[in-house]
């Protein structure tokens, strides 16, 4: 018999029900498993016994034969010793970023931007700096910094991010040239990518993107009404239009990898609508995030959480059946790799932001991310100089799981202990995870677990 | 749960260790595991061998995500 008496039951299982599903993670291991009425009631007294199989036993039996209580010990024991029931937590504090070292940037090449979101976490670009442009100059020093950082590294990673990085065309495709000149003398490999509002998304500009094979990230946010609500031109005006035929322009010349990125906010808690909506407009790889911050009436708050839970039950349910009608859609948040994932090093690290992720700004300012651009204690260092403010290093790769108190958290290999940013802006406090973004993720994990199911015995 | 439970072995007899034996001789036979109860859909995965922690992979937030992090759907490179 397994002995389980003393096993953290909370932080090493996670069970729970879902649209018909009574589903178990097995935390440590990754497994995942479907349980019948008899398995999951009989996991329920045995966490209730604290792990005494023979008290288990005799609640189990006051409601169910006790042979079946016999049969799911065995089948649970059976899935012990395959190693994915009851395992056991490594020694994660031996995990750390080891030697790991700068090997992905946002540049932020422009500061300035042709729309005025208003949710905008950039201040409309600016980031509450000056609205300028990068030079050519400094994003060849942001290259020559990332190749040089990144030491044995790879396989490098650069995102062109503003503001609106459109507005800064010409030295995009000069940093591309550049990039791929350098990055062969010194026998790496970069992967480009360009996030955009797609309002200057014209015909060169796609074909640029596509005959250079650069991943793009397309911003809308759904239904019509919805996006030009907030997704608005200087004068006012909402952008819907103006910018889903080049969307769809840009999506139909099949760009090598595209995202069409929505942002939901509390003015529109029926966000499935907003995925639906994309669906129906021919997009097959989707993101919706919530929005970070905003003004009143647009952030997410406490009290929105049950419909916002309700909404990514939905949006499972209208990914399944468009599976079922040979329409599948990929849904960022909802893609999990539980197969060939990412290791358990990576997964306790996170983002890696200030460690191996890092943002630069168009006076070569590096920052830990593009979300603490800005933020003067945040300041590490200028693409000018090599060597980064080994302090701010430190705090960041410090903030891992087993820092952040995220080790009881069943969710806690999924999501690399959340943003750093959401838990300072949030919390003013970077490992102290902003609860808000924990429970809707938590919700999301479990709409993914759920569509596993249904695609492997659905 | 009906719609998605594995389809059971069928056995006679009321005497619960007969039963249990056919059970077992059904799964040695199938090749797999016991499963009446619980079905696994993802097998044991998270790494941490000597292989591991090489940072070649994505980081994250270099793709749709720019104000969440997600680790669990990045692809292990190796």
């Amino acid at each position: 018999m397994v002995d389980l008496q003393g096993y953290d039951f909370s932080s090493h299982l996670h069970l729970f029900h879902i649209k018909g599903y009574d589903m178990l993670l097995d935390v440590n291991s990754g497994s995942i498993h479907v349980l019948d009425e008899q398995a999951r009631s009989f996991i329920q007294e045995l966490i209730k016994a604290d792990g005494n199989w023979s008290v288990a036993h005799k609640e189990f039996a006051a409601h169910y034969d006790r042979e079946m209580g016999n049969e799911v010990q065995r089948e649970l024991e059976q899935a012990y010793h395959e190693g994915s029931m009851f395992s056991l937590p490594e020694d994660l504090l031996s995990f750390n970023y080891g030697h790991a070292v700068p090997k992905s940037i946002c540049l932020n090449i422009a500061h300035i931007c042709n729309m005025r979101c208003r949710y905008c976490f950039a201040e409309q670009g600016s980031f509450g700096q000056a609205r300028e442009i990068m030079s050519q100059d400094v994003a060849r020093r942001a290259v020559d910094f990332l190749i040089t950082a990144s030491g044995e590294r790879n396989n490098l990673e650069l995102d062109f991010f503003g503001g609106e990085p459109l507005l800064n065309f010409d030295v995009v495709k000069e940093t591309v040239a550049y990039g791929r000149e350098r990055a062969a003398v010194a026998g790496k490999r970069f992967n480009f990518t360009l996030t955009t509002n797609a309002l200057n998304l014209d015909e060169e500009k796609r074909n640029y993107l596509i005959d250079e094979g650069i991943a793009i990230i397309m911003s809308l946010d759904g239904r019509p009404e919805v996006n030009d609500r907030m997704r608005i031109h200087p004068e006012g005006a909402g952008t819907y239009h103006d910018i889903v035929s080049r969307i769809r322009e840009m999506v139909a010349m099949q760009p090598v990898s595209y995202f069409v990125r929505g942002t939901f906010t509390a003015e529109n808690l029926d966000f499935s609508r907003d995925f639906l909506h994309l669906c129906e407009l021919g997009f097959e790889n989707i993101s919706l995030e919530p929005v970070t911050g905003g003004e009143p009436g647009i952030a997410l708050e406490e009290e929105h959480l049950f419909q916002i839970m309700a909404e990514y039950e939905e949006l499972a349910e209208i990914i399944w059946a468009r599976e079922q009608d040979n329409k599948p859609v990929n849904f960022f948040h909802f893609n999990l790799e539980l197969n060939r994932g990412p290791c358990l090093p990576k997964r306790i690290t996170g983002c890696g932001a200030g460690i191996e992720y890092l943002a630069v700004t168009p006076g070569g300012d590096i920052y830990p991310c593009h979300q603490f651009i800005g933020q003067s204690e945040f300041k590490m260092g200028n693409v000018a100089e090599q060597g980064l403010d080994q302090s701010i290093k430190d705090r960041f790769a410090w903030n891992t799981v087993p820092h952040k108190g995220c080790l009881q958290c069943w969710a806690r290999f999924y999501c690399g202990g959340g943003c750093h940013a959401a838990a300072f802006f949030a919390n003013g406090d970077l490992s102290k995870p902003y609860q808000m973004a924990c429970a809707m993720h938590k919700k999301r994990l479990e709409a993914a677990f759920y569509l596993a199911a249904k695609r492997i015995g659905g | 749960m009906a719609e998605h439970r594995l389809p059971k072995p069928r056995v006679e007899g009321s005497n619960p260790f007969s039963r249990s034996i056919k059970l077992l001789l059904y799964y040695l036979k199938e090749g797999d595991r016991m499963s009446n109860h619980i079905k696994t859909i993802v097998k044991p995965n998270l790494k941490s061998d000597k292989d591991t922690n090489c940072r070649e992979c994505q980081a994250s937030c270099q793709s749709a995500c720019k104000t969440s992090c997600t680790v669990g759907n990045q692809v292990c490179n190796k």
